[in-house]
Parts: structure tokens; C-alpha cells; sequence
């Protein structure tokens, strides 16, 4: 058997979509071929784990169903009679314990053994599973659907990196066949992002990342006893922002496509992220579904249970406090080392400040003034700001200065 | 009591601004609501029309006018 | 528009582009030409891109103007200064000029399979083997070998194969390659390497696909192997040679390599060369200090890789120079490397050589300790370029003489790789 890891190569595009062919003459006849579905899905998955090197983390992806879906079905029984907060917040964290346990020991503060539980994928899995069981919590799932909650838990075309999609959401599409014309209206999409991702990871990418290696080496031997900065570490910034744009992009490209040949819209996830003007804006547009799964639960929610409780009057250290958890959690689900929380924290900051730049604006609306060419500055300094971050969260930092 | 009064109300309470001539306006797309303010409205929301408010299962598509606010708000009061 | 319209429009630019690319791929349309100035540069490019690819190396060895001969080796080919063979062959208008294949990395494996892309210049020119016992590792060196490998080469290998019994060397290399990942992972080549390695012929069938695979790659290659550019000969080899006195003397360059060699080591105790040490010794210095004293390359897989290398050139008659390398003394004292240790496996590689009848020996192995002999901690420079010299140009500059090599696959097995070296171990190794 051959191992095939998700949109690695071009062969992989071949034997996915000959093997989608089926599925979607069924679509485009309006028939939705779901035994076929599971199945092509369950087949590509075993095929990312079907070697010795990855077959370790097969048995943990299917141990880690197994958690969820016990976790989504009893919670599911139990809301019908209750609604205690208590269990609720037991759940979620059940929920969230296999990924709190892997990035513990992958920070190595824990039994290294744990990171026998860790996956291709589990982080996004995670979004998967605690989102369903908030949606439970608030009454937006009712029942549980064991075959749809494993479609949903196993969607094999966004397995490995998202983009994150929602229950309720995806549990709409994948009931029904879309109609031809809109199917039709698909597929073109689905060819168009197909080719632009293959021009976005295999081509811009991977020249991008000749760069960032090339530049993260002269950085290297640049550095001399004692040296806290390198010029280098400019074109390592920049050079890795390009390369994480085009590399992402063009997987969640290839994503969204083969998501929709299957006949389920997945939510987008870059919306020309660099042309932003500010850093919220920027956040709308930068792996926007991971932004929206936190701005909807953890950023308002923490927001709506501050504010009804009255716990802080003033709106705006509420927000101020909301933004520094939301960006922190955001941090530390990327992993439990200082350069990712540093990140998330100059994020925090950052939003806050943006905010409070935005009421200062507001009140002196007649001085400061605003056109084309603040606008464009806004993008400029918004760009060069993100940079400095991706610097920091690339890791290159813990290697120039502490691993040399 | 009027859903579509009191909906109106509670907007310009959070944006500042009356929407009672623009009530297909998008109110995310216009900047007029940002996390923040949807949360405060959904919150006044709740204590108006005593609803449960879908904070994180908002669907932006059946919120993003005065229009479709005042029939989800509706149909949460059943 | 009607739903069939709207269908074409959506996938007949995607047929048109794959037909396209049919195409470029398929029709006997030649891709590329080399001028003599791109063969200078590839020569001593050291680029990965050629040890994969074929199109480079078809046309440096059958150019006719320069006799490119094949320098196989690693690291130590991209010590230019001024006394490399590239330059003294260039400054002295030799009759052969050194094309350097290989870099970090590469080792008798990897050689083996690049060789298989270029069997009728092994037939038919000379070749010099630079042998590091530094490859002679418990387990051999793996990562390397990614950086060095093309599916071109094992197709290529493949088709040399034919319809022939493979050899027990064939075996050996498939059942060595099976375990790379890059290798095993693909269902096609997975098949046909393990049939090599139970020793089946492979059938008809599997050649005509391999004679289309290996249009596409070699497509491939033509195609994508020029876009690595360098310029190491305009602005290193050149230079260099201006600055060589008119006139060979072998003590005048002597003299002139000691100068050069005082000159460019000041900042260290060790002889290397100040811009090595800065960059490669220095940061981790205290951690290097004694840190080789375990290392062992007297019992390895890659004596078997050897012997698959020396194999093909037996299979192909060539005419071929083994060149053995020493370590920068100074250094071995202060990493502790065991100096027996590395005589042992000196002897282990030559008497591998010898007892098959490869008697063109330039071992340097003990010249390590001499003044300026070395450039850094295990490549020679300067003083030792000169000396290998006194090798290579009465070799290279003759004619080729009837080679008379003895092949014992014995020297594949385990019990070989795993011995441990010493007079009579060796002499009594059948």
C-alpha cells in the first residue's frame, strides 16, 4: 500500500479525484452517494497512516472518535432533561483534553508517552468537536445523528489543517444533493481554486521557502557571540510571511476545492489578508475560519458572560481583557512554547490597542485626518506589523538565540 | 409590546445610529456592528424579549439587517 | 447557457492544458542546448540537480572540445583554491578537465545510482573516486541520500538492467532502496525493486512502462535542470589560475601552496581555514572537543555500497582512480579521533580495492598531519591538492590501459560490511 499525505504531491490529485468521479456524477444527477462518501473519505485517511511511521497515529485518531463521539452523544442525552453549566464546562474539557495533554507533553512539561495521542490534524479536530458541544449547549443541535456527526468529525478533505467548519453548517449541506445548476456553479469554482493553490504551494511557496532556508542560514552564520539582532532577521521575516501566505493558502485552496466536488461549501479562509488596514480587519481576512471559531467562542462569549454578569462595567476593559484571552488561547493552541504565546500576546495588544486608536479617532474626528493616503499608510505599517509577528512565531528566534 | 420598535431602539442604543430608513442595511458589512456591539445588543435583546440569545451560533446571515433582526427575534419568541 | 456549455467551459481549458503538456512531454522536440560556457560553470557547480538528472552530464561527456573526465566524490571537490585540479587543469592546458560530481552528502550509494545515468561515459573515459572513510558510518549516511536521488536514476538503472538476471549487486541496491521512504512510498517503483531484489527479470511489460517514464523524466530534467545557475568557475577557478606562476614546478607551486595556506589560517591553532573556522568551529568548539572519540567507520553498510560502485565500474571496464583522504591531524587530536582506528579502515577499503584488482591507489590517508596539507578538519587543500596532483595527472593524461578487475561479491555481504580489520582478518577474507 502506498502512503499518501494529504496534498503532498501531484499524484495525490490524481487518485483523489478519480476516486471523487463517482461521488460527483451522483451530485451532479442529484444523488448523494453517502456510503461512497464515507467510504472514499475512510480510504484516503487510512491512506496518511498506512505506514510505521504513522500508524501509531492512526490507533490515535481512532481512539480520539471514540473519546468524541461517546463525549457528543452523551451530552446530547443529557441536554434533553438538563442544562447545568457545571457538566457543560466538564465536557468541553473532556473534549479538549487530548489536545491539552499532547501539547503539554510536546512541550516536554508532561510524560513524553502523551504524545502518543497526538495526530496529523488533531488541533483541528478539536475546533470540530468543542464547537458541537457549545452548539449543544445552546440549543442549535438538537439531536445526535451518529453517521452525520462522523461525516462531519472524519471530513476527510479538510482533515489535516481546516478550514474549520461548523456543524450545523456543513450538517445542511451534506443532507441534501445541491441543485445542478449550482453544482455546476461549484465545480467551476473547485477547478478555479484547484489551480490557483497548485500556483500558490508549488510554485510561489516553494520559491519562497528556498528563501526563507536561504536567509534563516546567512542569519546563522551572521551570528557571532552575544549578537541579540542580525539585518538577516528582516528578509527571514518577510521571506516567511510569504512563504506561510502561499503555503496555507494553497492548501486551504486545494481544500475548499476537493470539499466542494464533493458538494459541501466550506468556509473560506484568506481574503487578500495583506491588503488589510487594520489588525481586526487583518483577522477577517487571515485564516478566517480559526479567527471566527474564536471570535464566536471564545472572544463573545467571554464578552457575554462578563457583560451580564456585570462582573466589569466598562465595555471597553472588557473588550480589552477579551482580546488578550481570545488571542492568548489562540497562542497556546499552536503550541506551548514562549514564541507562540509572545504571539498571541502582541496580537492581543495589538487589537486593543487598534480599538482604542479607533475611539481616539472617533473623538477627534475633525483633526485627524482621513484619505487615500492614510489609508494606504494604515495597510503599510498593518503589513509591516504582521511581519514582526510571523518573525516571532516562526520559532527562528529560539533557534538564533538560545540553539545556536 | 412592538418587536420592531423595540429592536430599533436597542440598535441605536449600540451603534448610534437610527435604522429605521435603512432597514436592509448590512449592519457588520457597514461597520456598524462588531463583536463587541453584537454582544451588547444580543444582551439587550435578552432582557427585552426575555429570548436565549445564540451568541456563538449566531448566523450572521440571519442577523445582519434591522429586518432580519427583528424576525429572528420573532421566531426566538416563538 | 445550456449546463453542457457551462461544463466545457469549465474543463476545456483544463483538457487543453493537459494536452498541452502532453505535448512538451511526449514529442521528440530537443529542449535544451549547452553552450561551452554552461558545461565550464556545471563542472564546478557541485549542484545536486546534476548527480539527478542526466541531461547535464550527456552532454558535458560527450562534448568534443573538452574531455570532461568524472571526479566522483563529496565535500572535498568544492575546496577551490589554487591548486584544485579544476585550476591547475585549466592554468596548465591539460588534456582532460576535472567535472566534479557530488557535495556534502554524497556518498558510494548515491554514486552508484548517478553512474547509472551515465554508463557510456563509464565505458568509454577515465574516472577518478574520491573515497572519505568519514561515509563509513555504522549505518551510513541517509540524509544525503534524498538530496541526491531522482526516480530518472532508478528508471535509468532499471533499463541498464533489461531483460537481464539482475545481479546479486542489483539485489542488493533494490533491497537497500526499498527501505528509503522516497522509494517506498510509491506503489510503482515499490513493485518492480522488489522483484529486482528476489532476483526476477523484470517482464516486457515493465520495461515499455519504464521507456515512458523515462521520456517524462528525462523531459523533466531537461527541462529543469538548467535553472540552477552558478558562476564558481568565472569567479573562483579563473582567478585562481591567473595567479599560478607560467610554468609547472612542482616546487615553485609547493611553496607557493605553503604560503597561501600560512596566509589564510591565522585565526586558529588547528591550520583550518579562518572563514571554516569562524562559521563551522568556533560556535560549537568546547562541544567538539574530544566528541569523536567513539566513532568507528572500520564496520558499515557502505563498504557494501562501495563494492556496489566498484561493481559497475567493473560491469563497464573503466579506467578508474581511488583517492582516499586523510584528516586535518591537529583536529583529530583535539576531537580524539582514533587515528587506528581510521588506519583500519583504510586498509579494510584497500584491500577491497586490491584483492579485485582496482590498483590505482592516491592514498592520502596519512598525510593529514603535514603543514598546510588540509584546508579545514577533513578536506584537503593547498599543499594536498598538489600532492594528488602527482596522481592524477600522469593518470589522466595517458592513455587508458586494459583494466583486468576481478569482481567478488562476498564483499556485499554482512560478514564483510561487519568485520572487524586487522592483517590477517583481511588476508583471510574470501
Amino acid at each position: 500500500m502506498p502512503n499518501l499525505q494529504p496534498y503532498a504531491d501531484p499524484n495525490y490529485f490524481v487518485y483523489l479525484l478519480l476516486a471523487l468521479v463517482p461521488l460527483a456524477i451522483g451530485l451532479y444527477f442529484g444523488k448523494r452517494f453517502v456510503a461512497y462518501e464515507i467510504l472514499v473519505s475512510l480510504a484516503f485517511i487510512f491512506l496518511i497512516f498506512d505506514d510505521k511511521t504513522h500508524a501509531g497515529q492512526g490507533v490515535a485518531l481512532i481512539v480520539y472518535s471514540i473519546w468524541q463521539f461517546l463525549l457528543g452523544w452523551g451530552y446530547v442525552r443529557y441536554r434533553k432533561e438538563h442544562n447545568q453549566s457545571s457538566v457543560f464546562y466538564t465536557v468541553t474539557a473532556l473534549s479538549i483534553l487530548p489536545i491539552f495533554l499532547v501539547r503539554l507533553s510536546g512541550a516536554g512539561i508532561f510524560h513524553a508517552q502523551l504524545s502518543l495521542l497526538g495526530f496529523l490534524g488533531i488541533s483541528y479536530l478539536t475546533f470540530r468537536s468543542v464547537g458541537m458541544i457549545i452548539e449543544v449547549r445552546d440549543g442549535a443541535i438538537k439531536d445526535f445523528h451518529p453517521v452525520m456527526f462522523l461525516r462531519f468529525m472524519l471530513f476527510m478533505p479538510t482533515l489535516s489543517s481546516g478550514p474549520i467548519d461548523r456543524y450545523t453548517r456543513f450538517a445542511k449541506d451534506a443532507a441534501v444533493a445541491p441543485a445542478r445548476e449550482e453544482y455546476i456553479d461549484l465545480l467551476g469554482d473547485a477547478t478555479k481554486k484547484l489551480f490557483l493553490g497548485l500556483f500558490y504551494k508549488f510554485i510561489v511557496a516553494h520559491y519562497a521557502e528556498i528563501a526563507y532556508n536561504y536567509f534563516q542560514g546567512m542569519a546563522m552564520s551572521d551570528a557571532h557571540h552575544g549578537m541579540i539582532l542580525s539585518w538577516w532577521l528582516i528578509p527571514v521575516a518577510y521571506s516567511y510571511g510569504m512563504y506561510l501566505f502561499f503555503d496555507f493558502a494553497g492548501y486551504s485552496l486545494f481544500a475548499l476545492s476537493i470539499s466542494y466536488v464533493m458538494g459541501i461549501r466550506s468556509p473560506i479562509n484568506f481574503n487578500k489578508p495583506y491588503a488589510s488596514k487594520n489588525i481586526k480587519e487583518f483577522w477577517n481576512r487571515w485564516h478566517m475560519s480559526l479567527s471566527f471559531w474564536f471570535r464566536d467562542f471564545v472572544f463573545m462569549r467571554f464578552v457575554f458572560l462578563f457583560l451580564k454578569h456585570k462582573w466589569i462595567k466598562n465595555r471597553n476593559t472588557v473588550s480589552t481583557i477579551a482580546y488578550f484571552v481570545n488571542m492568548l488561547v489562540m497562542g497556546f493552541w499552536h503550541g506551548l512554547t514562549w514564541y507562540y504565546i509572545l504571539y498571541g500576546f502582541m496580537h492581543g495588544a495589538a487589537l486593543a490597542g487598534n480599538d482604542a486608536w479607533i475611539r481616539f479617532k472617533r473623538k477627534h474626528k475633525k483633526v485627524i485626518p482621513h484619505n487615500k493616503f492614510t489609508e494606504g499608510f494604515a495597510v503599510v505599517l498593518t503589513f509591516h506589523f504582521v511581519m514582526l509577528s510571523f518573525l516571532v512565531f516562526c520559532g527562528f528566534l529560539d533557534t538564533f538565540w538560545f540553539h545556536r | 409590546m412592538d418587536v420592531k420598535a423595540g429592536v430599533l431602539e436597542i440598535i441605536e442604543d449600540v451603534t448610534g445610529e437610527d435604522m429605521s430608513n435603512q432597514m436592509d442595511e448590512d449592519l457588520f458589512e457597514s461597520g456598524l456592528l462588531d463583536s463587541m456591539a453584537t454582544v451588547e445588543m444580543l444582551l439587550a435583546l435578552e432582557q427585552r424579549f426575555n429570548i436565549q440569545a445564540p451568541v456563538s451560533e449566531l448566523s450572521r446571515d440571519d442577523w445582519n439587517t434591522t429586518n432580519k433582526i427583528v424576525a429572528s427575534v420573532t421566531a426566538l419568541m416563538g | 447557457m445550456s449546463n453542457k456549455k457551462k461544463l466545457w467551459q469549465i474543463f476545456g481549458p483544463v483538457l487543453a492544458a493537459f494536452v498541452l503538456l502532453a505535448c512538451v512531454f511526449l514529442l521528440p522536440f530537443p529542449l535544451t542546448h549547452y553552450s561551452q560556457n554552461d558545461l565550464r560553470e556545471s563542472s564546478v557547480s557541485f549542484s545536486s540537480q546534476i548527480v539527478k538528472g542526466e541531461a547535464v552530464k550527456n552532454a558535458a561527456f560527450s562534448d568534443k572540445k573538452v574531455n570532461y573526465v568524472p571526479f566522483f566524490g563529496s565535500s572535498e571537490l568544492s575546496r577551490i583554491d589554487s591548486l584544485h585540479p579544476s585550476v591547475l587543469a585549466e592554468k596548465y592546458k591539460r588534456n582532460y578537465q576535472p567535472f566534479m560530481l557530488g557535495k556534502a552528502g554524497s556518498d558510494s550509494l548515491v554514486h552508484f545510482l548517478n553512474m547509472q545515468e551515465m554508463q557510456g561515459t563509464l565505458k568509454t573515459k577515465k574516472a577518478v573516486y574520491v573515497v572519505s572513510p568519514q561515509w563509513f558510518t555504522k549505518t551510513g549516511s541517509d540524509a544525503g541520500f534524498n538530496l541526491f536521488y531522482s526516480p530518472l536514476q532508478t528508471v535509468d538503472w532499471l533499463r541498464n538492467i533489461g531483460h537481464n538476471q539482475p545481479s546479486e549487486t542489483d539485489q542488493f541496491v533494490a533491497s537497500q532502496l526499498l527501505e528509503k521512504s522516497v522509494v517506498k512510498n510509491n506503489a510503482y517503483y515499490h513493485r518492480l525493486l522488489t522483484k529486482v531484489s528476489k532476483g526476477e527479470k523484470l517482464s516486457t511489460a515493465n520495461l515499455s512502462t519504464l521507456d515512458i517514464k523515462h521520456q517524462i523524466l528525462s523531459r523533466q530534467d531537461a527541462l529543469f535542470s538548467r535553472c540552477e545557475s552558478s558562476s564558481n568557475y568565472k569567479s573562483r577557478v579563473l582567478p585562481a589560475a591567473k595567479s599560478l606562476p607560467k610554468i609547472y614546478s612542482k616546487n615553485a607551486l609547493d611553496r607557493l601552496g605553503y604560503e597561501e595556506g600560512q596566509k589564510g589560517t591565522t585565526n586558529n591553532d588547528f591550520h583550518i581555514k579562518n572563514s571554516f573556522y569562524t562559521t563551522r568551529v568556533m560556535p560549537e568548539k568546547k562541544a567538539l572537543k574530544g566528541a569523536q572519540k567513539d566513532y568507528d567507520y572500520t564496520k558499515s553498510v557502505e563498504y557494501a555500497y562501495f563494492q556496489s560502485v566498484l561493481d559497475n565500474f567493473a560491469k563497464n571496464h573503466t579506467d578508474v582512480m581511488f583517492v582516499i583522504t586523510p584528516v586535518n591531524q591537529r583536529w583529530a587530536k583535539y576531537t580524539g579521533l582514533n587515528n587506528d582506528m581510521y588506519q583500519e579502515s583504510v586498509q579494510k577499503i584497500k584491500y577491497q580495492l586490491q584483492s579485485q584488482g582496482f590498483n590505482n591507489i592516491a592514498d592520502l590517508s596519512k598525510d593529514g598531519g603535514k603543514d598546510y596539507f588540509m584546508q579545514d578538519t577533513i578536506h584537503v587543500g593547498w599543499r594536498g591538492w598538489l600532492e594528488l596532483d602527482q596522481y592524477l595527472n600522469p593518470f589522466l593524461s595517458s592513455d587508458s590501459s586494459q583494466t583486468n578487475y576481478q569482481i567478488n561479491n562476498r564483499f556485499l555481504s554482512k560478514d564483510w560490511q561487519n568485520l572487524k580489520p586487522s592483517k590477517q582478518s583481511l588476508s583471510s577474507f574470501k
